[in-house]
């Protein structure tokens, strides 16, 4: 009864964010559907034109049509992401189990990820990335390494937590195997907090993502990209302000979906927020 | 308390090797080679082995590790192959529109932020939260390089009052300099206030249900009072962190905006190597970004320690 108060109460949150991820969701699965426009191929004589019926959002310097560009470009921002937070999910979970369930490798681990913090996770996937060159696959690993110890981090407390509750020593009493009890017993007790940060490295990916792209070390030219759009955009900004506005606006749709999802979630899977 | 600051700085060493070993991996593993970049496509033989025998490339890794953190040790970050100077040097000439950037970043996030963070958690529940809590998110949500541009479309393009880019400093143009800072400052700013909005709301409304802040109602006191001078106080350990936390970061560079702006910060300087493979820069700027955030936030734990009776230091 509680909890279907609350869930009243945040609701609104949810129930917007998911709005906004349901549209950059669909617009980035079904793109070839959207537009029949190509997202790469140049018409030097249409450039730079301003939003008409034609062309929804105007062209960009090379005539191409930057609907369609930003619609492909929300295509690759969500692939990056979706595979970014599986990565960052899969290894945090690793990492952070071992580290919180056995006391002896958690002072190495712990200093370790204590390290990395001390580096913003941003600039970590900036010289990654330029350094490893640009390109999909390089992005996406540059990006996971740098979000996969929040992540671990999360994961250790939660396993620290859980880990002292009695049923786990009567599974232990049972004869359970540590990978029995890691998995069977602590897993589906610390799903909630990472349900909650897997969305937030969702929306924290797609910023990332854009900025890389915006700094040219992200997704490669012709292949559209938020960040590249904005970034190609601001030369033209006295004369063609569209083309910042347009995929600047994209980027803070679907982030702010997921951030939001992420606020609502937490709150709703929080059992502290249960007066 | 001294034995927890002796502690406290101990305990940063351990971090700050496995630090110089994260640095130096990344910088390792990277593929492009500094020594093409340099010489160009026309270099001999002869010539990219010489260079490499004098910059070191030519020994083995761990060899090439030791000697690079022995340097470290001794405030010696080595030298830039394009700039031709210590990266030490280069760091701090650029550390002033850097530093200047920060401070006013954070000063604006707090001036914005803990209002916004206040008044939401006062009403809470009401549409006066709701809005705050919309502003604060789009706050943290907005990247950084968007809100840069649409500043400087609204006030470098369409309105003219302002400078769309470019730096000069205090020596040359004193208090001039504020008219290149406004919109990096604001820019960064408001993307600070977000975060720091949204704690100092979570903090008061944790405060505000505190048994002591009902006995300070129920023996009268305004609720200004109560709010400033019961609520407030007590919530700003959290919010303290958080600040501190963003000083650290925004310290250490603001790259964003700097590469934006074209602002010649420490930012620029760490995204301009980067392209160039400049490893001796990319490596020191990494070590300058994790030793300014480990400095800022074991002054801002010590000063804890010292402000709050509450907290045990062992």
């Amino acid at each position: 009864m509680k909890r279907r108060k609350l869930y009243k109460i945040r609701c609104p949150y949810i129930l917007v964010g998911s709005v906004l991820v349901i549209i950059s969701v669909f617009i980035g699965l079904f793109a070839p559907v959207l537009t029949q426009q190509s997202p790469t191929k140049m018409f030097p004589q249409n450039r730079l034109q301003p939003p008409s019926q034609e062309h929804l959002l105007g062209t960009d310097e090379f005539g191409r049509d930057v609907a369609s560009r930003i619609f492909y470009g929300m295509r690759n921002s969500l692939q990056v992401s979706v595979l970014v937070v599986i990565i960052t999910t899969v290894i945090g979970l690793l990492v952070g189990l071992i580290a919180g369930f056995y006391p002896k490798t958690d002072m190495v681990i712990s200093r370790v990820l204590d390290a990395m913090m001390s580096f913003p996770e941003i600039i970590i996937a900036i010289s990654l990335a330029a350094l490893w060159g640009s390109g999909m696959i390089n992005i996406i690993l540059s990006m996971s390494f740098a979000y996969f110890s929040r992540m671990a981090r999360v994961v250790r407390a939660s396993t620290i937590a859980v880990k002292e509750v009695e049923f786990i020593d009567s599974g232990r009493a049972a004869g359970a195997s540590d990978g029995y009890i890691l998995f069977k017993y602590i897993l589906p007790n610390i799903l909630s907090p990472i349900i909650v940060q897997a969305t937030m490295v969702f929306a924290s990916a797609i910023i990332v993502e854009a900025t890389l792209s915006f700094l040219g070390v992200g997704i490669k030219p012709p292949e559209p990209s938020l960040g590249g759009l904005l970034s190609d955009g601001r030369n033209f900004l006295p004369v063609a302000p569209w083309l910042v506005i347009a995929p600047g606006v994209a980027i803070v749709i679907t982030a702010l979906g997921f951030n939001l999802q992420g606020d609502g979630l937490r709150d709703l899977l929080d059992p502290r927020l249960e007066e | 308390m001294l034995y927890y600051v002796i502690r406290r700085i101990l305990l940063i060493i351990p971090v700050l090797c496995i630090m110089a070993l994260i640095t130096f991996f990344i910088t390792f593993v990277m593929p492009g080679d500094p020594i093409r970049l340099i010489l160009g496509d026309f270099a001999t033989e002869e010539q990219i082995q010489e260079l490499e025998q004098k910059l070191g490339y030519d020994k083995p890794i761990y060899v090439q590790f030791v000697n690079w953190s022995s340097n470290i040790v001794r405030g010696d970050l080595g030298d830039s192959h394009f700039l031709r100077m210590p990266v030490t040097k280069a760091i701090i000439e650029r550390a002033e529109p850097t530093f200047f950037l920060a401070l006013g970043g954070i000063l604006i996030g707090i001036v914005v932020g803990i209002p916004l963070g206040v008044v939401a958690a006062i009403r809470h529940r009401t549409w006066v939260d709701q809005v705050s809590i919309t502003v604060s998110l789009l706050g943290i949500t907005i990247p950084n390089f968007f809100l840069a541009l649409l500043l400087i479309l609204i006030f470098g393009v369409w309105l003219r009052v302002l400078p769309v880019a470019g730096y000069k400093p205090v020596s040359e143009v004193g208090f001039g300099v504020i008219r290149y800072l406004i919109l990096p400052w604001v820019s960064i700013g408001l993307m600070q206030s977000g975060s720091i909005a949204r704690m100092t709301r979570s903090a008061m409304l944790d405060v505000l249900q505190q048994d002591y802040i009902r006995t300070a109602r129920a023996k009268g006191l305004t609720e200004k009072t109560v709010i400033a001078r019961h609520a407030l106080k007590n919530a700003f350990i959290p919010v303290a962190t958080v600040i501190g936390f963003s000083l650290a970061m925004l310290l250490g560079g603001t790259w964003i905006a700097e590469t934006v702006f074209a602002i010649p910060g420490t930012g620029q300087l760490a995204i301009m190597s980067i392209m160039r493979r400049d490893f001796p820069v990319i490596q020191g700027s990494m070590i300058f970004v994790a030793l300014v955030y480990l400095i800022v936030n074991l002054a801002v734990d010590i000063s804890y320690a010292y402000l709050n009776p509450r907290i045990k230091y062992r």
